[in-house]
């Protein structure tokens, strides 16, 4: 389980994130939602370790994230692949790097076929469209298991395709047993995929719980939700 | 394999392959095998092949070759060691991967290793080509070997350093005051020999070989300096500085991360358009593309513009007839002349493209305090070049007509680009005029370069391809320079 605890951060004496705690169990998928600014990347940046927080604690069965090897997957919202790997060799380079098992291949072979991406696996990834960029290394978490995924606004820049194949493979991580933070400004995706949400705005928690929790005494659709309690934040 | 070495192999081999494939790479290809029926030539031909006397024959070499083995140097860099690097990627596909931080840093050396190679390359081509024997060609690689690979090396730590901007600066601005005086007594002291190469630069030690060793010591450290305050890393750091204020301005919702992305992406294009005359082409050409990009400013006054221009044309004629009869003299003086024009109208170059810039706070401050380090980053770029050169025992004339030539080819280029802004305002977007006088441009600066093959047989060699890529890149590069300076000028504007 990923437990957060007092996670702050402040840029330059500005606090963007105060402090934040918040548990994402195994098999479970938490929606960080608000506005620009909110924290959101800021939350996952500190979780993947990009960004050293200020404060605050975050662990993974109890021993902190940051000192368990390949634990974590991120997924940011500027994909970012190497220009000069195709997309086959974006995978073998996962398998090498997390020392996956010989069934691998066969893995990737599925992966690249749902992904639709077997017509682009000699491509480098210099000449990848940055839905595909996305889809690549979407295909790598996929392959490398991880237990705990951070997806920042999965998205932005895919065809309807490419993003019905996004939400299958989020719930099959989820049925395999992985935490996932999502955050997303798609409401309706985090409506459809999260089992609990969190609702940021600039750095604050303005409300947590399940979505049965937070439908309580608010209107019926998360979008009114979500400018009631942002709209109190400002 | 491991999944570092794999990375590193097959992005290595991907890159080659890639430029082998691409039409545009062709250049380079018959570049090599150009540099390879030079070598075979020198070793079956011990002799100088040429009818001229070996004053003439040490110009037309060291001029050929200043120009072929930057120009190459340059050329092979811009397809490989940039895209091959990425950092973001790095953040995402190896994170939480079981890899040692020793690991990582090797990476990151091996990065800096390649970026070296791109002019180990060209130092390599160089070697064939100059003048006089193997010994004396070997001592002008060794320096420039060591010159190049201490500015890569302290970049390193330099950039670590840097990140403290305000100390930095401060240590900028004394050092510039310093640096000031010593490139401005020596000029006024009399006599002053031109080839008194330590007399100019440290005047104040002697000769002797107890104080080379004192001054190697120097150089070092000087280098250090240099690296951190010279110009090219500088603009990187405003980039970073200007990135991390405009992200602090999305966090407090006065800015969306959309403009950050977009300001990312722009000055990405601003890097490019600088990337071919980084590395030692930077630190030679520098002075008058910086100085070019400040006249770019005077763009939207057509007559100032154009005056611009004559007075480059003049500084050329005057440089070229100046420095024919006292090359030593004409150069400092020209260099001396163009960091004061500089440092008094000169804003570096992110400073004019970037939108983000344009009227944000702190601009001005940021701006004055910009200058300090920039100025002494050429001042010492120089002084430590001629410095080095004379340390390994490279002829004066060796390095000083090299470098004339690149100054003097820079202004050409300059000239004809500055009339070419002024003819054609909107060639950056479809103006086909304006497009085929580039190309021409292009056409007529490559043209002085073959000019050597009348004068020497061999300069063929050299010249041909060097010539084409030139007309290439010129026509390539001030087209995207220029469509992306209007551009910007619109969106600042509203033009």
């Amino acid at each position: 389980m990923l437990v957060v605890s007092n996670l702050t951060k402040s840029y330059g004496g500005e606090m963007v994130l105060e402090p934040l705690s918040f548990q994402v169990p195994r098999g479970a998928i938490l929606g960080l939602v608000g506005p620009n600014g909110a924290g959101k990347t800021t939350t996952l940046s500190c979780l993947a370790g990009l960004i050293r927080p200020d404060g605050g604690r975050a662990t993974w069965d109890g021993a902190p994230i940051i000192d368990q090897a390949g634990l974590v997957s991120l997924l940011p919202e500027s994909p970012e692949v190497y220009p000069l790997l195709t997309v086959d060799e974006h995978l073998e380079l996962t398998a090498r790097l997390f020392r996956l098992g010989p069934g691998w291949r066969e893995d990737a072979e599925r992966l690249v076929a749902a992904m639709d991406l077997t017509s682009h696996r000699k491509k480098l990834g210099a000449a990848l469209s940055k839905g595909l960029r996305q889809r690549v290394l979407m295909a790598s978490i996929a392959l490398r298991r991880a237990r705990l995924l951070l997806v920042d606004e999965p998205m932005i820049g895919l065809d309807p395709a490419g993003q019905r194949e996004i939400k299958r493979l989020l719930a099959e991580f989820r049925d395999r047993g992985s935490a996932i933070v999502l955050s997303s400004h798609q409401l309706d995706l985090i409506e459809e995929l999260a089992d609990t949400v969190l609702i940021l705005s600039k750095g604050r928690v303005m409300a947590q719980g399940t979505l049965a929790e937070l439908k309580t005494g608010a209107p019926d659709e998360l979008e009114d939700w979500f400018f009631r309690y942002t709209e109190e934040g400002q | 394999m491991n999944g570092l070495v794999f990375l590193e192999v097959r992005s290595l081999r991907n890159g080659i392959v890639r430029m082998f494939r691409e039409p545009r790479r062709l250049v380079m290809v018959l570049a090599f095998v150009m540099m390879v029926a030079v070598m075979v030539v020198r070793a079956t031909h011990p002799q100088e092949i040429s009818p001229f006397p070996p004053m003439v024959r040490t110009i037309l070499w060291t001029v050929l070759g200043s120009a072929a083995a930057i120009g190459l140097c340059v050329r092979i860099a811009v397809p490989t060691a940039p895209a091959y690097f990425s950092e973001p990627a790095d953040a995402v596909l190896l994170l939480g991967a079981p890899v040692q931080p020793w690991e990582l840093m090797l990476r990151r050396h091996w990065v800096q290793l390649l970026n070296f190679w791109r002019t180990a390359l060209g130092l390599v081509y160089f070697i064939l080509i100059v003048p006089g024997s193997f010994g004396e060609a070997l001592r002008v690689v060794l320096f420039a070997l060591l010159y190049v690979l201490m500015l890569d090396f302290v970049a390193i730590f330099g950039d670590r350093l840097r990140r403290h901007h305000v100390p930095v600066v401060a240590v900028g601005w004394a050092f510039s005051l310093v640096m000031a005086g010593i490139a401005v007594v020596p000029l006024l002291r009399t006599p002053l020999s031109p080839t008194d190469l330590f007399g100019r630069t440290f005047w104040f030690l002697t000769n002797s070989w107890g104080h080379v060793a004192v001054e190697a010591g120097i150089v070092v450290a000087l280098m250090a300096m240099n690296v951190m305050l010279s110009p090219r890393l500088a603009v990187l750091n405003w980039e970073r500085l200007m990135l991390a204020a405009l992200r602090r301005q999305a966090v407090r919702g006065e800015r969306t991360m959309a403009d950050v992305v977009r300001a990312r992406t722009a000055l990405r294009v601003a890097h490019r358009t600088f990337r071919p005359w980084t590395g030692l082409a930077f630190h030679l050409s520098g002075p008058w593309v910086l100085f070019e990009a400040k006249l770019r400013m005077w763009r939207r006054g057509g007559a100032a513009l154009r005056g611009a221009g004559v007075l480059a044309l003049l500084a050329l004629g005057a440089g070229y007839f100046v420095g024919h009869h006292a090359p030593g003299h004409a150069i400092s003086a020209l260099e001396f002349v163009s960091y004061i024009m500089i440092l008094v109208v000169g804003t570096p170059p992110s400073m004019i493209t970037n939108p983000m810039v344009v009227g944000a706070p702190r601009a001005v401050p940021l701006l004055m305090a910009e200058q300090g380090p920039s100025f002494i980053g050429w001042v010492t770029a120089y002084g430590l070049f001629w410095t080095t050169a004379a340390v390994f025992g490279v002829s004066f004339h060796t390095v000083i007509l090299g470098y004339a030539w690149i100054v003097a080819l820079t202004l050409v280029m300059t000239a004809w680009k500055l009339c070419i802004w002024s003819w054609f305002p909107d060639v950056g977007t479809r103006n086909l005029a304006g497009r085929l006088a580039l190309i021409l441009g292009g056409f007529a600066v490559g043209g002085i370069a073959l000019l050597w093959l009348l004068w020497f047989p061999w300069g063929a060699i050299i010249t041909v391809p060097w010539a084409v890529a030139e007309m290439w890149v010129l026509y390539r590069i001030t087209l995207r320079r220029l469509t992306w300076a209007i551009g910007l000028a619109r969106v600042n504007h509203g033009e």
